[in-house]
C-alpha cells in the first residue's frame, strides 16, 4: 500500500485514503485539490473510548467516538465528528479491513455526522429517485441489482442517506459499487468466478453497478421490503402486495428500517433522528411491499416498484 | 430482573411444539404461528446481527463462533431489566470455542433442554432434510455436524454446529454453569399440561392453570398441522419433503426405521439414551428379532 492519500467522493463527502478504496468513486481534479472531508488513516486505536453510552459485541459508542473491533482483521476508530477513520489491522488482508470499512463502520460515519441513514438501497428513476429498505434478507439488493439491470442508475447500497435540501428530501450519491449474493450474481448472468469477494470463504461479491449516478435525486417513494411466507401452490402467480402505510406506521417504520439505530443511541441523536423520520414521512409515501417466499419474485417486485413511482409522479 | 432461557434441542425434537405452548400461554390463548416470538420474546440467531453491531453476512464461521459467548453475554445484560424470560431458540450444540469458552457461557441464563429419543428423531429428520433414514442415522452419529452450512445466498439461519445426538445432550446437560431443565417430548405428549407447567416454573413463571390449558389447547398438534396448512409456516425449510407438522406422535420409527436401522441409533446412543430414561426403548431394540 501506498501512503500517498488517494481521493474518492462518496455521499457528497470527498475522502482522502491512505489505502486504495476501489469500492468509491474516484474524486475528480477539482475536488482532489480541496480538503477533505473525511479521511481514512492508518494509526493505533486505542483499547476504550471512556464511558461507552452504548455497546456491541464488536463495538463501543459515545457522542464524538465509535471504536469497532474485529479480532484478527482490524480495530477501527470513528471521531472528529465523523471527518476522520482510524484504521488499525491486525491481521485482515485489505479486502478484509475494507469488508468491515464499508460496513458499520462507514454507517457510524454517517451517524456521527448527523446524516441520517436508512439500512437500504436507492436508484433514481425518470420520477425521481425511490428508496427501498427492509431488514436482512428482504430482498434489498436483489431488487437494487434487478432495478440498475433496468437501466435505473443506482444512488446507495446498504446505506441510504435521506438529506432535507431547500426543495425537500433528496437521496445523496453513495457509491458506484454494490454487495451481492452468490445467487443475485448469478440471477444477473455474471460469473462469480469473475467478481472479487467481500472476504475469502463467503460467496459474497462485489459488483460494479452497470451505471451509477453521481449527483443527488429528489426523493419520492420510500418502499419497505417484507418477505412473507406464501402458501399459494406453485403456478400461482406470486401475490405483491403493497400498501401506503398512514403517518404513525411511517414513522414507525422508518425508526425500525434505519440503519443499526443503536449507533443513533450511541451519538446522543435521538430527538434529532425522530424529528427527521417525522419530517421524512411527512414529506413523501413510505410504501410497505410483501413479497411472498419461496418464488421467484425479483421482477414482480421491481414491477410493482415502478407502477408505485409511475403513481407518485402522476400525484 | 428477567433471564435469558435457551429452548435448546437437537432439530425435529419439539422445540416448535414448545414454542407454541410458551406464545400461547403469555398470549392468552392466541399465538401467530409465523411469529411465535410476538406475545413472548422468543429470539433467533437472527439477532445476532444486532448483537454483534456487524453485518454476520460478512463473518466466516469461525469468527461467528468465537463471538457467540459474548453475544450470549450481551444478550443477557440487554433482556436483565425485562419483567418476562426471553426464550432464545438454538439447535446448536453448547460447544467450547477456540478460546475456552462456551457458546452459551455460564452466567448467561439457563436451558430448557428439549429432547426426543433418537429412534423418532431419525425418522423425523429424514423426510424435513429430504435425507434416507441411513443418512439421518449417520448425521446423528455425526461429531462433526455442522447445520446450515453457510452458503451463497442469504439463509436467515447461521451456521449451528449440532455435534452427535449423544454429543448434543452433553453439551447442554453438563455445561458448567448452565443449569438445565429437560423436557422429554414423550413426557409432553403423555401429559402436555403437567410437563409444560413444570418447564415453566423453571423458567421462573408461577404457572396459572387456565392459561396453561388454553395454550395446551391451542398447540394441539392437530391444529397446528391444520394451521400449517392454511397459513403456511415460515420455518418449514424449500426443500422440505413432508409438512413440518409431520405425524407428531411417539413410536413411528417401529414402522419407519427397519431393526437394523434401530440398533445401529441405539449402538450410538446407548449411554445419552439410558441417561434420558429411555432405557425401555433400549432394551425393546436390544430385544428385536435378528
Amino acid at each position: 500500500m501506498s501512503d500517498a492519500p488517494h481521493h474518492y467522493v462518496a455521499y457528497g463527502l470527498h475522502v482522502a485514503s491512505d489505502w486504495p478504496l476501489p469500492e468509491l468513486g474516484e474524486a475528480p481534479p477539482e475536488v482532489a485539490a480541496t480538503a477533505p472531508d473525511l479521511r481514512v488513516v492508518r494509526g493505533a486505536v486505542p483499547d476504550r473510548i471512556g464511558e461507552p453510552r452504548e455497546q456491541r459485541v464488536t463495538w463501543a459508542a459515545r457522542p464524538g467516538a465509535w471504536r469497532h473491533e474485529i479480532p484478527g482483521v482490524a480495530r477501527y476508530l470513528v471521531h472528529d465528528d465523523g471527518r476522520e477513520v482510524v484504521v488499525e489491522p491486525t491481521g485482515g488482508t485489505d479486502a478484509d479491513v475494507r469488508a468491515f470499512l464499508f460496513g458499520s463502520t462507514l454507517g457510524a460515519v454517517l451517524h456521527q455526522r448527523q446524516m441520517f441513514v436508512l439500512h437500504g438501497c436507492a436508484v433514481a428513476t425518470e420520477h425521481g429517485a425511490v428508496a427501498v429498505a427492509g431488514v436482512s434478507g428482504a430482498g434489498k439488493s436483489t431488487t437494487l441489482a434487478e432495478l440498475a439491470h433496468r437501466g435505473h442508475p443506482v444512488l446507495s447500497d446498504d446505506k441510504t442517506v435521506v438529506h432535507f435540501g431547500d426543495a425537500g428530501p433528496e437521496v445523496l450519491s453513495g457509491y458506484p459499487t454494490l454487495r451481492l449474493w452468490e445467487d443475485a450474481v448469478v440471477r444477473l448472468g455474471e460469473a462469480p468466478d469473475d467478481l472479487a469477494p467481500l472476504r475469502e470463504g463467503r460467496r459474497k461479491y462485489l459488483y460494479r453497478a452497470p451505471a451509477f449516478r453521481s449527483e443527488p435525486a429528489p426523493l419520492r417513494l420510500v418502499v419497505v421490503l417484507n418477505a412473507y411466507r406464501s402458501t399459494a401452490s406453485s403456478g400461482d402467480a406470486p401475490a405483491i402486495r403493497a400498501e401506503r402505510l398512514g403517518a404513525h406506521d411511517a414513522v414507525q417504520a422508518l425508526l425500525l428500517q434505519t440503519y443499526r439505530r443503536r449507533m443513533v443511541n450511541g451519538a446522543g441523536l435521538q430527538a434529532e433522528h425522530f424529528a427527521w423520520t417525522a419530517r421524512l414521512a411527512g414529506a413523501v409515501p413510505i410504501v410497505q411491499l410483501d413479497r411472498p417466499t419461496p418464488g421467484e419474485t425479483v421482477e414482480a417486485v421491481a414491477d410493482a416498484i415502478e407502477r408505485q413511482l409511475a403513481a407518485v409522479a402522476e400525484g | 430482573m428477567a433471564e435469558v432461557v435457551w429452548l435448546a434441542s437437537y432439530p425435529k425434537s419439539g422445540n416448535t411444539w414448545t414454542r407454541a405452548l410458551l406464545a400461547g400461554y403469555f398470549g392468552e390463548g392466541v399465538f401467530d404461528l409465523n411469529n411465535l416470538g410476538k406475545s413472548v420474546q422468543i429470539t433467533g440467531l437472527r439477532s445476532l446481527d444486532d448483537l454483534l453491531g456487524v453485518d454476520t453476512s460478512l463473518l466466516l464461521k469461525d469468527e461467528i463462533l468465537a463471538f457467540r459467548p459474548a453475544a450470549s453475554r450481551l444478550l443477557a445484560r440487554d433482556v436483565a431489566p425485562r419483567d418476562l424470560p426471553t426464550f432464545g431458540k438454538v439447535h446448536s450444540a453448547n460447544v467450547e470455542t477456540a478460546g475456552g469458552d462456551r457458546v452459551f457461557p455460564a452466567g448467561a441464563g439457563r436451558a430448557l433442554y428439549v429432547v426426543r429419543n433418537p429412534l423418532d428423531v431419525a425418522a423425523s429428520t429424514a423426510p424435513f432434510f429430504g435425507w434416507t433414514v441411513d443418512r439421518a442415522i449417520e448425521v446423528l452419529a455425526d461429531e462433526a455436524y455442522v447445520l446450515n452450512r453457510l452458503r451463497g445466498r442469504f439463509l436467515g439461519v447461521l451456521p449451528e454446529p449440532l455435534r452427535s445426538w449423544s454429543g448434543h445432550v452433553r453439551s447442554w446437560l453438563d455445561a458448567p454453569g448452565v443449569p438445565a431443565h429437560v423436557v422429554r417430548y414423550e413426557d409432553l405428549l403423555v401429559d402436555t399440561a403437567g410437563t409444560f407447567a413444570e418447564a415453566l416454573r423453571f423458567c421462573g413463571v408461577e404457572p396459572d392453570p387456565d392459561r396453561v390449558r388454553r395454550s395446551v389447547e391451542a398447540a394441539r398438534f392437530e391444529r397446528l398441522r391444520k394451521r400449517e396448512a392454511e397459513e403456511g409456516f415460515r420455518e418449514r425449510p424449500d426443500f422440505a419433503e413432508a409438512p413440518f407438522f409431520r405425524r407428531g406422535t411417539s413410536g413411528s420409527w417401529r414402522d419407519e426405521l427397519t431393526p437394523a436401522q434401530a440398533r445401529r441409533v441405539v449402538a450410538d446412543h446407548r449411554a445419552a439414551m439410558e441417561r434420558l430414561g429411555y432405557a425401555r426403548l433400549v432394551a425393546e431394540v436390544d430385544g428385536l428379532a435378528r
